[in-house]
């Protein structure tokens, strides 16, 4: 074997080494360019996350004790919200009306906070919409359109979300014990916030439009099934961008807690509420 | 598919609930110090990884499940050629996860790995009366078989819907792996590198090729037949992200570092030995999964 034909088989091996080296550790991961075709035939999923946290913790129900902005302590044993209208908003600003969207989030069931869209066009969605609440039309509609989340029935699942045929469905239900809230009210913190407008007589409207993009588009394809993680801090339903005192709150002897759109409106919980929703990030997980 | 488990008392209430980040796959190879490499041998091996697995970066104060996963290894070392070493290594698994009150568990025969490795570098040579040196530095390959279980039910509740926690991962994968070891008198150190080609198995599913590697200093102390051989390092691992489908799983792959802590004692043709590793720096399944110690101990005969 002559010299050349030697060194060029070293270097045949050192390249082999090295190829072996590089498909191991180099460059970024990805997935196969295959996997990322748009099939416009075929539609696919998208699953909205709603994870629960207050502040930078994750919400534990009726077991963890949290506080708010005026140092008073509270648990949270019941926080519960509709989500409907669902729109997502594809990366060249089309968007994509998600039909019959109406969903109810509890913190007590964790199938609740997965909610699985399919029939999705394919596509790299950067934006999604939502109304916090039921919608004034839905709200309006005859009992027997009402079906699924919104069935406000003794056995419905959103039993403990309704008030009356006028004042209609809780949008969102944050209640729990604080040493902030007297004896006499069993130190019991309630603050439900509804309101459509009202069936029979005008109520508040407090349905609020929660708009949101994501740090990473969202890519819908046959195969990969997007979740959008989604952190909903219970915690703004008090510190917003109005600061709620349940002392000051519950200093009125006669004062049990907020239960119409009225008090819901007046303390600022709408606005609140709309500022609990952030996108923590998008896993374009394989289906 | 990502899916989200802390409340598991409402468990049955949910269809097809599963989660991709727990654990890493529980086939890890690794081999520890092996001296003594002349001999043939026969051996057990028990060793046990532990994680906590968090669903969200904004769970860290709580993890959202605990995987646990146990091994029996019988693993088999002998030359059918003076320079000519064969392993083999035939693990049986318990995996444990736990998710609040919910425990699942699974065992089965996990995926076995043979091995040939050829001498390159043997050399033993008295230099003078006082110093005895001793290299040896072996490199070979083999294959990781799909000898273990990989079949799970995304909707049967009973099961870990993860391709992470099944006694194999479906998949021949090509091993690659070097060993270098040098004694001079009592003192030695062993360096190895352990490097998967892995493949995809039935369901699409490729797990992320992997290496894994160690430095380890040993020291050698004998009366007469008993010997103990106490055992300082470093380990270190890094696993390229899965895929399925050719889709990225983002929250797979990663690396560990860890201090390892080893003592064997020989007497005769047997020895029982314990290792340990303790992570001092990791990053698993992008930071959703953190490894606990992993402890093994192995007893073996040597013929």
């Amino acid at each position: 074997m002559n010299a050349i034909q030697h060194i060029r088989q070293r270097s045949f091996g050192w390249f082999l080494a090295l190829s072996l080296v590089v498909s191991l550790v180099a460059c970024t991961e990805q997935s196969d360019p295959g996997a990322l075709v748009i099939d416009p035939k075929t539609n696919g999923e998208l699953t909205l996350e709603f994870d629960n946290v207050v502040g930078g913790t994750n919400l534990a129900l009726g077991k963890a004790t949290y506080k708010n902005s005026f140092g008073e302590a509270f648990t949270v044993d019941a926080f519960n919200y509709f989500v409907s209208n669902v729109v997502l908003k594809k990366a060249d600003g089309t968007t994509y009306n998600v039909p019959n969207s109406y969903y109810l989030v509890r913190e007590s069931l964790a199938s609740s906070q997965l909610v699985k869209l399919t029939d999705i066009p394919q596509g790299d969605y950067t934006g999604v919409s939502f109304v916090l609440g039921v919608d004034s039309t839905k709200s309006a509609s005859p009992v027997t359109e009402r079906i699924g989340a919104l069935d406000p029935g003794t056995y419905g699942q959103a039993v403990d979300m309704y008030w009356s045929w006028n004042s209609g469905y809780i949008f969102v239900r944050l209640e729990g014990t604080s040493t902030a809230v007297p004896a006499d009210r069993n130190g019991y913190y309630e603050l439900h916030t509804g309101g459509f407008g009202g069936m029979t007589g005008k109520t508040v409207n407090n349905l609020r439009v929660v708009s949101l993009t994501t740090p990473t588009p969202a890519t819908v394809r046959t195969r990969i099934a997007p979740t959008i993680h989604l952190l909903v801090d219970a915690g703004k339903v008090m510190d917003g961008s109005t600061k709620i005192s349940l002392t000051s709150l519950y200093k009125d002897r006669t004062f049990n807690g907020i239960h119409s759109p009225e008090a819901a409106a007046k303390l600022g919980l709408p606005d609140n509420q709309q500022g609990m929703f952030m996108v923590d990030h998008v896993h374009n997980d394989p289906k | 598919m990502k899916r989200l488990l802390f409340f598991a008392l409402l468990l049955l209430s949910i269809p097809g609930w599963a989660c991709d980040v727990c654990g890493c796959s529980g086939t890890n190879f690794y081999l520890g110090v092996l001296p003594q490499f002349q001999k043939h041998f026969v051996g057990f091996r028990y060793r046990t990884q532990r994680y906590d697995t968090f669903m969200s970066r904004h769970h860290i104060d709580q993890a959202d499940s605990r995987e646990s996963f146990q091994a029996i290894d019988l693993w088999v070392r002998f030359y059918p050629l003076r320079r000519v070493q064969v392993l083999a290594i035939a693990p049986y698994q318990f995996h444990q996860q736990t998710q609040g009150n919910v425990v699942r568990r699974l065992q089965g025969l996990g995926d076995a790995t043979v091995l040939v490795n050829y001498k390159l570098i043997d050399r033993s040579r008295i230099r003078d009366s006082a110093h005895v040196v001793k290299h040896a530095l072996l490199v070979g390959g083999g294959a990781k078989l799909a000898t273990g279980a990989h079949r799970y039910s995304e909707t049967d509740l009973s099961d870990v819907a993860n391709p992470n926690f099944q006694p194999g991962t479906g998949a021949t994968d090509l091993v690659l792996n070097g060993i270098y070891t040098l004694r001079v008198n009592r003192w030695g150190m062993n360096v190895d590198a352990n490097a998967r080609i892995t493949g995809t198995n039935a369901e699409g599913y490729h797990f992320g090729n992997r290496v894994n590697g160690s430095l380890i200093g040993f020291y050698v102390k004998q009366w007469g037949a008993t010997a103990v051989m106490p055992s300082v390092g470093l380990y270190a691992e890094y696993a390229r992200k899965d895929h399925k489908y050719g889709v990225l799983i983002q929250e797979t792959g990663g690396y560990l570092a860890a201090a390892t802590l080893g003592l064997d004692a020989y007497r005769g043709n047997w020895v029982v030995g314990v290792n340990a590793q303790l992570p001092v720096q990791q990053r698993i399944s992008d930071g959703l999964v953190q490894a606990h110690s992993r402890l093994a101990i192995h007893l073996s005969r040597m013929f």
